[in-house]
């Protein structure tokens, strides 16, 4: 190979990434002549620096970075996210302000100064629409997206000292709480059909109205989660 | 008043023959038309500048010769930009522009205009050339006559160009430049249909300035026989013509917006630019004007100087050029570009006499015309207008050989340092110049709102999504625009694909809410975005289908598949010209 020259060659494959085009597209190019190349070692080679100033000159976009990586959402979302935001049991309160209350003073991803915004969008978005989504259970989440300095979705499970009224789809009250912290909309989104997912076991039905180990608990919801993808 | 009443009767009835004539025969009927009004125009101006040149050859004082271009410049702002409002741009590129992009409408009063303010300019003593402002005039009457008997777009561009190419025609006495002028420069496109109000235009033209001040070429010359010699030394010479063009181009571009910088009230900047261009033309006299009369010495054989002297004499015509035009001057770069280019072959021409002796060439004039072919293809990027220009003017192909070399190469190394000529160069910075049937062209035919779709059903972001369910049964599309409920402000977008996972947890989706799944970091599009814009943000973001807003408030999406169907389409329609 020639030391000198600093030049990276493509493939027409990697061209055709590059353009963002079908392969065989680039290689009609090719075969028309419409996109320089160079033949080395009897294989079609495109000159990297040559394809991005031919591309200018032709207004095509091109793409940097191959396959824009989309954010990148764990496999364990759900499992990660309760494993961040932790187990909690034998909260108190006979309203959903005290029982909010009483569990944020225990949620300690949650900074203190962010205490008040949090209850205040909790409690917007029970105003909007219930989040009870029955059989005694309910996803309060804020409203809008708050700053938190998380870097990734937090999930706090809650069992609750007494059943608490909640104006649950079913009317039934409400006695584990699954408290979501997103970071964004497509986090949010993903979140919304992994506990819709999971909640649908029979396993876990159960094992939410029993008396269960954490660890148990983590572990069953991880194995659910595996089997979903 | 019954007579009246039959008069009327019988011109409207021959408009209304006109209006539904033959295709060919409109185009070709118009074109004579504005053949004769173009030549007229043309005579006119040419006349007017002679008087006013005589009288301004009379004048004894120096101090008058120094403030006269300033009078004058300043007569011009307050006539263009107070008087008859059409101030911007030196004209040109407002033809070019409207053929362009606005289908040939020219506005009515630029067919005086800028023939009024050129005058004034031109004949008070500053450097600009009458030809624009004639095409111009041209052009404007053309593109008005067309609309006047109804003609379509096609027939429009085409007629605004009969008027461009009579006018030159008539003003050289050349039918064939002015064809080839319209073709190179205002039209960009080489169409037979084009061609022939064209070519009737021109012959009229032509025909008219002929009968009004006789069949004379305007640069009369010996007939000189070209050597190999000749031939050999003119690569060189493309060199030294590359170079002014370039310098003029530049001045030009440049020299306006640091008159600007330095001058906000317009007046002030005439006086000042005026006053110095007087000055030079105390002491260098062959700079002011549009030049006629010292390209015609030139290539008679009648003026000779030293080669500093001549150096002197092309960079004081660039500057002072630009500074006519620069400081709001009307008139264009035709003239000047044809004194500079007469000049710098006689600066070639004197230069080798000096150094070389003994290498026999053979003459001043016949370096002088090819040097004007050079500078007339380096600034206005038109090598066969300038090829043509000299034929027709030296009345033979004998020079041939040495004006296409010269003619090419510059071209050739001008367009390597600038890709555009004075004409093209403000119209493609602002995204103005597509020539017909292009992709700029089509996407900036098509405006925004021709592709609005307002099927997709818009939703709230209170609904649940059990409430979401009854309206995607219902909907042909799987993404939704979501507005606020009173005043429609757009809010975000829920895409269909994003609730699939959870959307028959029929518990589930009675806690959730529209405003929690919408995205709301969407790229937006505004009716102002030319669809090249448009285009880029679907590349950009890589979506089929974009929200369209006015004022925050959602008017519709616009998607890929629709566009590229409209683009087709409009395809099909231009290429039937």
């Amino acid at each position: 190979m020639n030391s000198f020259s600093k030049d990276t060659f493509l493939t027409t494959e990697e061209v055709a990434r590059l353009l963002g085009l079908p392969e065989v597209t680039v290689q009609r190019w090719e075969h028309q002549g419409k996109i320089p190349y160079k033949i080395i070692n009897g294989q079609v080679s495109f000159k990297k620096s040559e394809i991005i100033r031919w591309a200018k000159a032709h207004d095509l976009t091109i793409r940097e970075k191959h396959g824009k990586s989309k954010d990148l959402i764990s496999e364990h979302l759900l499992t990660d996210a309760i494993v961040a935001g932790g187990i909690y049991h034998n909260i108190d309160g006979d309203d959903v302000y005290t029982v909010f209350h009483n569990a944020l003073n225990n949620l300690g991803f949650i900074d203190k100064k962010d205490h008040d915004r949090v209850f205040d969008e909790l409690l917007n978005r029970e105003e909007l629409a219930s989040t009870g989504i029955g059989n005694g259970i309910a996803i309060p989440h804020t409203r809008n997206r708050l700053d938190l300095n998380l870097n990734y979705a937090h999930v706090a499970i809650i069992f609750l000292n007494k059943p608490l009224p909640f104006n649950a789809i079913d009317g039934k009250p409400v006695t584990v709480l699954f408290m979501i912290f997103t970071t964004s909309v497509k986090e949010h989104l993903k979140m919304l059909s992994r506990i819709s997912f999971v909640l649908q076991k029979s396993q876990l039905k159960e094992m939410l109205a029993g008396d269960i180990e954490d660890q148990n608990l983590i572990t069953q919801i991880k194995q659910i989660e595996s089997d979903a993808r | 008043m019954h007579v009246r009443d039959q008069g009327y009767r019988f011109w409207s009835d021959l408009k209304q023959l006109i209006i539904n004539s033959d295709e060919k025969f409109k185009l070709g009927f118009i074109g004579f038309i504005v053949g004769v009004t173009s030549g007229l125009a043309s005579v006119g101006l040419n006349n007017g500048l002679e008087y006013l040149r005589n009288i301004y050859d009379s004048i004894q004082h120096d101090w008058l010769i120094v403030i006269l271009p300033a009078i004058g410049l300043v007569l011009t702002v307050i006539l263009l930009k107070y008087v008859i409002k059409d101030f911007e741009g030196h004209g040109l590129p407002e033809v070019i522009y409207s053929i362009s992009l606005k289908g040939g409408m020219i506005k009515k009063r630029s067919a005086y205009s800028k023939l009024l303010g050129s005058l004034i300019t031109i004949s008070f003593g500053g450097s600009a050339g009458p030809e624009a402002p004639v095409v111009v005039s041209g052009s404007a009457i053309g593109s008005n006559i067309a609309r006047f008997f109804r003609a379509n777009e096609k027939i429009r561009i085409a007629v605004a160009g009969s008027g461009a190419a009579a006018a030159i025609a008539s003003i050289f006495n050349a039918p064939i430049a002015g064809i080839i002028f319209t073709m190179e420069v205002i039209i960009g496109e080489w169409t037979p249909i084009f061609l022939l109000p064209i070519a009737i235009a021109s012959v009229t033209g032509t025909e008219i300035s002929r009968l009004l001040k006789g069949n004379q070429i305007p640069f009369t010359h010996e007939l000189l026989t070209v050597q190999t010699n000749d031939i050999l030394v003119s690569i060189v010479l493309a060199l030294l013509c590359a170079l002014f063009s370039v310098l003029f181009i530049r001045l030009i571009r440049n020299l306006s917006s640091w008159l600007d910088r330095f001058f906000k009230n317009p007046i002030i900047k005439a006086i000042s630019a005026g006053l110095v261009i007087g000055l030079i033309t105390l002491f260098v006299p062959y700079v002011k004007g549009e030049g006629y009369i010292f390209v015609h010495n030139i290539i008679s054989g009648n003026f000779s100087a030293g080669i500093f002297f001549i150096l002197l004499i092309i960079l004081l015509k660039i500057f002072a050029t630009s500074a006519t035009l620069g400081a709001g001057g009307a008139g264009g770069v035709f003239a000047p570009s044809l004194v500079i280019g007469s000049s710098t072959g006689l600066l070639f021409y004197t230069f080798m006499q000096n150094f070389f002796p003994d290498f026999s060439l053979s003459g001043a004039p016949l370096f002088a015309l090819v040097g004007m072919a050079g500078l007339l293809s380096g600034t206005l990027q038109a090598p066969l207008t300038g090829i043509f220009l000299i034929i027709e003017i030296t009345g033979g192909y004998y020079a041939i050989l040495p004006l296409l070399l010269v003619s090419f190469l510059t071209s050739a190394i001008v367009n390597r340092f600038e890709k555009q000529s004075i004409y093209h160069y403000e119209l493609v910075r602002k995204g103005q110049l597509h020539r017909p049937r292009t992709d700029g062209k089509i996407l900036s035919d098509i405006n925004p709102r021709e592709l609005l779709e307002k099927d997709p059903i818009v939703i709230y972001p209170d609904l649940l999504i059990s409430e979401l369910i009854p309206i995607i049964k219902k909907s042909k599309r799987n993404y939704f625009p979501v507005v606020e409920r009173e005043n429609k402000t757009f809010l975000g977008m829920v895409y269909f694909n994003d609730l699939k996972e959870f959307i028959f947890d029929s518990t589930l989706v009675n806690s959730i809410l529209v405003e929690e799944v919408m995205h709301v970091d969407i790229t937006t599009i505004s009716l102002e975005d030319s669809l090249l814009e448009i285009q880029s943000k679907f590349e950009r973001t890589n979506s089929w289908s974009l929200p369209v807003l006015e004022d925050d408030k959602y008017l519709g999406l616009i998607s890929k598949a629709t566009m590229l169907d409209l683009y087709r389409k409009e395809l099909k329609v231009q290429t039937d010209i």
